[in-house]
């Protein structure tokens, strides 16, 4: 091949014409831009459900958590009470 | 914003080579600006940004093409010639282009160049970017920006001859 036939080619690339936008361009477009504004306000509602959820079930463990340990220190609070009782039993003796 | 409607479609046209491609990637440009402007900090002008998602948009274009291409030759290597032309979705450069053969061709080598010279070497051939444009796009110096174009140059005169010797 010769230099000519490349020069042919990448002259068909350099001489491109520019293209015009079709009548539709202006409709299809704001199809799409609604199209998006939907789905990213819908999956903005969905983030927030999700947030949301996990923010009750956080609020579930630390209710649960401070339940456990309201008990365990009422249980801790009898042993005490047990053992004093025990031990003034065993000084008065 | 829509004063760049025409400049950012013949720029998707340089890079993709079909009119409806061109039309509709152009399309998804102006959708991210519109719902990305806020995120928009003014470092660069606001052309150059949308030069930047329109590069971006054309590349991952070209990059699903090709994916597109070569499931379609896997499914041609297996007999499923349908399965085949149905991923491919029949899509070449413009098959109203008068020179469409030369613009396979093209298309052919365009494809061979790293992403950075194939965005350099096609923004150079779009009338109106200066190196320095072009460097601001690619967030590179225009010292780099000339060696991309040299390099993609002597890569598709290769890579030409080495198609146009077949």
């Amino acid at each position: 091949m010769n230099t000519q036939d490349m020069n042919k080619v990448m002259q068909n690339f350099d001489v491109l014409e520019n293209i015009e936008p079709s009548e539709n361009w202006e409709v299809n477009f704001q199809n799409k831009l609604d199209n998006a504004r939907f789905s990213k306000s819908d999956s903005v509602s969905k983030f927030n459900l999700v947030v949301l959820v996990l923010i009750l079930i956080n609020v579930g463990f630390v209710w649960n958590s401070l339940k456990t340990d309201d008990t365990k220190s009422e249980d801790k609070g009898t042993k005490y009470k047990t053992i004093a009782n025990e031990l003034l039993i065993t000084s008065n003796n | 914003m829509l004063q760049y409607k025409s400049n950012v479609i013949n720029t998707c046209y340089r890079f993709l080579l079909d009119k409806e491609d061109a039309e509709d990637i152009s399309q998804d440009v102006f959708v991210e600006v519109y719902l990305s402007i806020q995120s928009f900090r003014g470092e660069s002008k606001i052309s150059t940004w949308i030069y930047r998602i329109t590069v971006t948009k054309c590349l991952d274009e070209i990059k699903k093409r090709n994916r597109k291409k070569r499931i379609s030759s896997l499914g041609k290597l297996l007999h499923l010639d349908d399965v085949a032309n149905w991923i491919a979705g029949g899509k070449q450069p413009d098959a109203d282009l008068e020179t469409s053969d030369t613009m396979i061709t093209i298309n052919k080598v365009l494809n061979q160049l790293p992403d950075n010279q194939r965005i350099a070497f096609t923004l150079s051939k779009i009338d109106g970017f200066t190196n320095q444009e072009i460097a601001d796009i690619m967030k590179t110096t225009t010292i780099a920006v000339e060696s991309l174009i040299y390099r993609a140059k002597k890569k598709v005169t290769a890579d030409l001859n080495l198609i146009l010797k077949k």
